[in-house]
């Protein structure tokens, strides 16, 4: 074969449609890795972060029973008053070390009429009530028995915080911990007219240490 | 069937009109392996139970907290959840597609195992059906190519021009040192 022929030959082999149909293949299961392996190792439950489908709908409501043997809280009787639903437990270590952030949040923004919650996720009843004696947690903390008010709320982990407004409608959700000034911003932030807001920070746990070994 | 082609049958000079045979054969092989996939995936035992209607239920969602499993296999308090609350609406009497509908207005579209029909999850539905006929596309010209090839008589002298009249941008050197060269070989 002469060398001139060289490029009409690799033309006419590219135009060969097994070539053609092999070439086109390739393309798309390169593709479809390119697009589908940089998710593999991600944990699901990270990508959720904070966009709950709930942002700008009406809050699910509740009616639960203080832990302290105390008097139901209905999220009927939120109604009015900017609210703030923290789900949260006593066995996750993330909820217990922002105990501090969420009294000082209470603190000042209880006077200005915003109103906070405590759900526990599976939690007895007594286990809230002697952490918040001594956690000095003066709030209601609920208990929610068959995690029913979490599955309501579309909960994958805790602490998960939503902030809702006057009238019953979820304008923010935070996922991770509160820290020590960014639920006092969210809450700004709604008050002056913001809806949406999701905020997604630090970890999550995402079960019981004692359920995590038992079966997922 | 007593006519079936043999192997001395596919040699060169063999009777033009049995590949078309074979060839329909093959299509009806693969037409039916699909119809009786496709078929098979399609037949979803129906549950009879109510418990068996909630395992299945519970069984397309995923378990919030958990990773990669099924709200109906694992056994934490978010599963437990949702497998009480799908009971609870079968028993109100709503459908799979209302639960489903339900879950999805509480967790997003993520708490659904498998991916969804639409936007990027489409294509995950699309691309091995694509690929897999591509696939049966390439081994069907490459077997239809193989087989002309097979059977197609050895070019007699008398013909090269007419097989050259496609290699137009061989240089007339060329072609004529071929043509020479075919004479000679045979």
């Amino acid at each position: 074969m002469s060398t001139a022929a060289a490029p009409t030959i690799a033309r006419r082999r590219l135009r060969h449609p097994v070539r053609r149909l092999t070439i086109v293949l390739g393309l798309v299961v390169a593709g479809g890795l390119a697009v589908m392996l940089p998710r593999l190792g991600q944990n699901p439950s990270t990508q959720v972060a904070a966009d709950s489908p709930l942002l700008g709908k009406p809050a699910p409501p509740f009616s639960l029973r203080e832990a302290n043997g105390g008097a139901t809280v209905s999220s009927a009787t939120l109604r009015g008053h900017y609210s703030v639903v923290y789900f949260f437990a006593t066995w996750c270590p993330v909820c217990v070390a922002e105990v501090p952030n969420l009294v000082s949040f209470y603190w000042h923004w209880h006077t200005r009429g915003v109103e906070l919650v405590g759900i526990g996720y599976e939690d007895p009843g007594a286990a809230e009530a002697q952490f918040a004696r001594q956690a000095g947690i003066s709030w209601p903390l609920l208990v929610d028995p068959d995690e029913q008010v979490a599955l309501r709320y579309g909960i994958f982990g805790i602490p998960e915080t939503f902030v809702i407004g006057p009238s019953g409608t979820v304008l923010a959700k935070l996922v991770g911990a509160v820290g020590t000034g960014q639920l006092g911003a969210v809450v700004q932030r709604v008050m002056q007219g913001s809806t949406n807001v999701s905020v997604r920070s630090g970890a999550v746990v995402p079960t019981s240490p004692g359920k995590r070994a038992g079966g997922g | 069937m007593a006519d079936q082609p043999t192997h001395h049958e596919l040699r060169p000079g063999a009777t033009k009109d049995r590949p078309y045979a074979s060839k329909a054969l093959w299509v009806a092989l693969f037409a039916a392996v699909i119809g009786v996939g496709l078929w098979q995936g399609a037949q979803r035992p129906a549950p009879s139970t109510p418990a068996a209607r909630m395992e299945q239920i519970a069984s397309q969602l995923r378990c919030p907290v958990c990773i990669d499993e099924s709200a109906a296999q694992a056994n934490t308090a978010a599963a437990r959840a949702i497998r009480a609350d799908i009971a609870t609406r079968l028993r109100s009497g709503q459908s799979e597609r209302q639960i489903i509908g339900y879950m999805v207005s509480r967790y997003g579209r993520w708490i659904l195992l498998s991916p969804p029909s639409s936007g990027l999850g489409l294509a995950v539905w699309l691309a091995p059906i694509g690929v897999t006929l591509g696939a049966l596309a390439v081994v069907a010209i490459a077997w239809a190519r193989a087989v002309r090839r097979f059977r197609a008589p050895a070019p007699r002298a008398a013909d090269a021009d007419v097989d050259l009249k496609g290699e137009q941008d061989l240089s007339l050197a060329d072609r004529v040192r071929r043509v020479e060269e075919e004479r000679a070989s045979t």
